[in-house]
């Protein structure tokens, strides 16, 4: 597992960006997919957890799924139906799961997006 | 001659506008720039001087002055913040481009995009960082790091000179369309409810639409509205700083 505790200040999140590009290079993803895991990342901790003195970004890889838990969080709106361009549809629409899920009696976001076998996965050979 | 605090701001807009008061405007400045450096501070200790802050923020100020609409009915300041707010943070946006990204990178950039759509046509499906890797003849460290780059780029560059860049790739093809889908023009009736969408231009919204409502993957809106993938990529995160800075804006 990879965990990178960032400050809550928006300068920071380049860093986050790089650690999921190089993960995803390591993985074999596309740019695509690349893209969108970085821009959910980005999405999660600039709208809902820059707010808190210090956020935390957590990377868990499986053989057949990548999953991102962010926190601690302000939870987003839970309406799927609202009109706007909200965090959670954002989110909805960039990575199949998203939940909150509560550590310590503290809210963050799970995001999970299901990867497709490559040869150079982590711990693949 | 001082004027008394007690004359009302719209008493002194009133006067520099409609009878051309200069020292009416002066008095309006001098009675606002303990705003614009509270403003100013809120974005000190980011490399920046707070005194080159408070004068960029002057200039807001300045301009919320001299646009102001004496037929709204609202107060200077509510007219004045995001002004302010916007000259500060364009600031940072110039600044922050001129120095932070190398030529190499913005070089590898251009390669990268250019490959990602021969490798993308060729292979049939978006190309993994490796393979774009191996294209350009870089390492793929490098290759992450060039689209880090870029996306910087989409977020920090000046307004004015995005529009330029994008002119070099010609007219933009949905200014070009000769007919209106139907189901976009309702869909973008629901969209211009969102709070601050009116700051996005037409090809913005219609981007956001087709990836976060219509479902498109980024090679499909590429393919539809026939700009590249990259292209897309970098006017999703364009559309998106916009609107959270309108929203933040108006927050203020």
């Amino acid at each position: 597992m990879i965990s990178l505790t960032l400050p809550g200040d928006r300068r920071y999140l380049s860093t986050a960006r790089f650690v999921v590009g190089a993960l995803s290079t390591r993985l074999e993803l596309s740019y695509e997919q690349m893209d969108d895991l970085q821009l959910a990342v980005e999405t999660a901790l600039r709208d809902l957890g820059l707010s808190q003195p210090t956020v935390t970004l957590e990377i868990g890889v499986e053989p057949d799924r990548i999953e991102l838990l962010v926190g601690p969080v302000v939870p987003p709106d839970a309406d799927d139906a609202s009109p706007d361009l909200t965090p959670r549809r954002l989110l909805g629409s960039l990575v199949e799961t998203v939940e909150i899920v509560e550590r310590d009696g503290a809210p963050w976001i799970r995001l999970e997006e299901p990867i497709a076998s490559g040869p150079a996965r982590l711990g693949a050979t | 001659m001082p004027r008394s605090s007690q004359v009302s701001d719209r008493d002194l807009l009133r006067a520099y506008h409609e009878q051309g008061d200069e020292s009416a405007r002066d008095e309006l400045i001098k009675r606002h720039l303990p705003l614009v450096r509270a403003l100013a501070l809120r974005y000190s200790g980011r490399g920046e001087q707070l005194d080159d802050l408070v004068q960029v923020g002057s200039i807001g100020l300045i301009k919320a002055i001299d646009r102001f609409d004496l037929d709204r009915g609202v107060q200077l300041t509510t007219y004045a913040i995001p002004t302010i707010v916007g000259e500060i943070k364009r600031y940072f946006r110039d600044r922050t481009w001129s120095v932070s990204v190398p030529r190499r990178l913005k070089d590898l950039n251009l390669t990268i995009s250019r490959l990602l759509e021969e490798l993308t046509a060729q292979l049939g499906r978006s190309p993994s960082v490796a393979e774009i890797a191996e294209a350009a003849h870089v390492d793929e460290e490098d290759v992450v790091e060039a689209l880090e780059s870029g996306r910087a780029y989409s977020t920090v560059l000046p307004p004015t000179q995005a529009r330029e860049e994008e002119n070099e790739a010609g007219p933009d093809p949905i200014d070009t369309l000769g007919s209106i889908d139907h189901g976009f023009e309702v869909s973008e009736d629901r969209l211009a409810l969102a709070s601050g969408m009116h700051v996005l231009s037409k090809r913005e919204r219609r981007i956001l639409h087709l990836r976060f409502f219509e479902g498109l993957t980024q090679s499909q809106i590429a393919h539809e509205i026939g700009i590249s993938q990259m292209h897309v990529s970098r006017l999703i995160r364009q559309a998106i700083d916009k609107l959270r800075d309108a929203i933040e804006e108006t927050e203020t």
